[in-house]
């Protein structure tokens, strides 16, 4: 079963995680039953794909403070105004479950479909060409600098015997600057190097996969299963 | 700085992403080659940037640097900023892909205004770009908080907007330091938008 989710077209795996996150943030706070058959669903979604427990768990808590932080805030509100606490709680509980499951669901897309697949998915439903671009830069090049960023800071405590406080922060800046700098000229070679294979500004889309009938019946399984207790319940 | 999924009604996230991918489209539109991969690598560089942590007391904040992407990318600003967002919920779940309609108009406004605020070329470049950095920080913040505000949270983000202005005023004294840097090493980058030469 864990072999599901990689095996469909990258497509079909951000459709349904996407499709999924809408109804579930859709529910309102009257249908908490709802969420009550959410947490299921959403754990034999996640067991289509092999991403690890812990992984998924360390994803979800680490949204913890603000998705709690923003419960907290509904329940104060609520608690301050005329209707007390016990209103505001079933707005505060389905605030905090439709941000878990959202995040489990989108951890479990990226833990189970590479970057670069999430990106030619994104091309292939018809993303702008300059953002395209733009993201592809970025996953082809974060890595490297911050190989570059991390040099230049083993360069800098190397020179410098004693803490510098705050006074630091220009010289962070400095470093900031040279690494716009460095970028800058980098992206002057790649371009001259890109332009010399054929580049036009429109990043080529290779065949991958293609969308066929058993990922469109996924994606519609997904949204039915989860759009089932939001009507029923 | 990100809203997760499942904070904001739909409604407010679907028009969100109305407006950004119309955002998208119109500033990212006749755009040359070579602007492009220069935009990606500051998009790189910003990624890189905000992956670095500064200890704050008990605590530490990581640096956006939106409002230096104004300055450098001037309306381009904006696909910069959804290409960051959109990795950054790719790989880190920082904000959601329902919100990131919503959090790329509070932090790419955020952009676009500081961008404006560039362009004036009003008082000293120090002070400017100052206000640039912090102008990148406090707008989102503000925005956040209103739009808490309006969709039932009460006024309560309106203090966690307060606390933000220490990390505004880091980013203003940070950004004013790389444009003191880039004033100094290579002034042409802030003599124009990243814009190939002619």
């Amino acid at each position: 079963m864990t072999s599901l989710f990689p095996s469909l077209d990258p497509r079909a795996r951000l459709l349904s995680v996407l499709a999924a996150t809408i109804i579930v943030a859709s529910t309102p706070p009257a249908g908490l039953l709802a969420f009550a058959l959410y947490v299921p669903l959403a754990l034999l979604f996640v067991m289509t794909g092999p991403a690890r427990a812990h992984y998924l768990a360390w994803r979800c808590a680490a949204a913890a403070p603000f998705l709690l932080m923003a419960g907290g805030l509904l329940a104060l509100q609520a608690a301050l105004s005329a209707n007390g606490i016990e209103s505001g709680a079933p707005a505060a509980l389905a605030v905090v479950g439709k941000g878990f499951l959202a995040v489990l669901m989108l951890a479990f897309l990226t833990a189970t479909t590479t970057l670069a697949d999430l990106l030619w998915a994104l091309r292939k439903l018809g993303s702008p060409g300059p953002l395209n671009v733009i993201l592809g830069m970025m996953y082809r090049y974060t890595n490297l600098l911050w190989e570059e960023y991390a040099r230049m800071e083993r360069a800098r405590d190397c020179r410098t015997v004693n803490p510098l406080g705050w006074r630091s922060l220009s010289l962070q800046g400095h470093h900031v600057g040279s690494l716009i700098v460095r970028s800058w000229d980098r992206a002057d070679r790649i371009h001259a190097a890109m332009l010399s294979r054929g580049f036009t500004g429109v990043w080529p889309v290779a065949v991958r996969s293609r969308f066929g009938v058993g990922d469109a019946m996924f994606v519609l399984l997904v949204a039915a299963l989860f759009l089932a207790p939001r009507l029923l319940l | 700085m990100h809203i997760a999924d499942g904070i904001i009604p739909n409604i407010w996230c679907g028009v969100a992403h109305a407006v950004a991918w119309t955002g998208v489209y119109a500033l990212g539109r006749r755009i040359e080659t070579e602007e492009v991969v220069r935009l990606g690598m500051l998009a790189s560089a910003n990624f890189v940037v905000s992956l670095i942590h500064f200890p704050l007391g008990a605590t530490s904040v990581h640096l956006g640097l939106y409002g230096l992407i104004g300055i450098l990318a001037g309306r381009r600003a904006f696909p910069v900023i959804f290409a960051a967002l959109l990795l950054q919920s790719f790989l880190f779940q920082h904000g959601g892909l329902l919100s990131l309609g919503i959090n790329a108009v509070n932090i790419g406004g955020g952009a676009l205004l500081a961008a404006a605020l560039w362009r004036t070329g009003a008082g000293p470049e120090s002070l400017r770009a100052f206000l640039c950095g912090f102008l990148g920080v406090a707008a989102p913040a503000l925005l956040i908080a209103i739009e808490f505000s309006l969709t039932g949270y009460g006024k309560g983000f309106f203090f966690m907007t307060a606390l933000y202005l220490g990390a505004a005023a880091l980013e203003g004294a940070l950004t004013a330091a790389v444009v003191a840097f880039l004033r100094r090493a290579r002034p042409e980058f802030l003599a124009r938008p990243f814009a190939p030469a002619s």
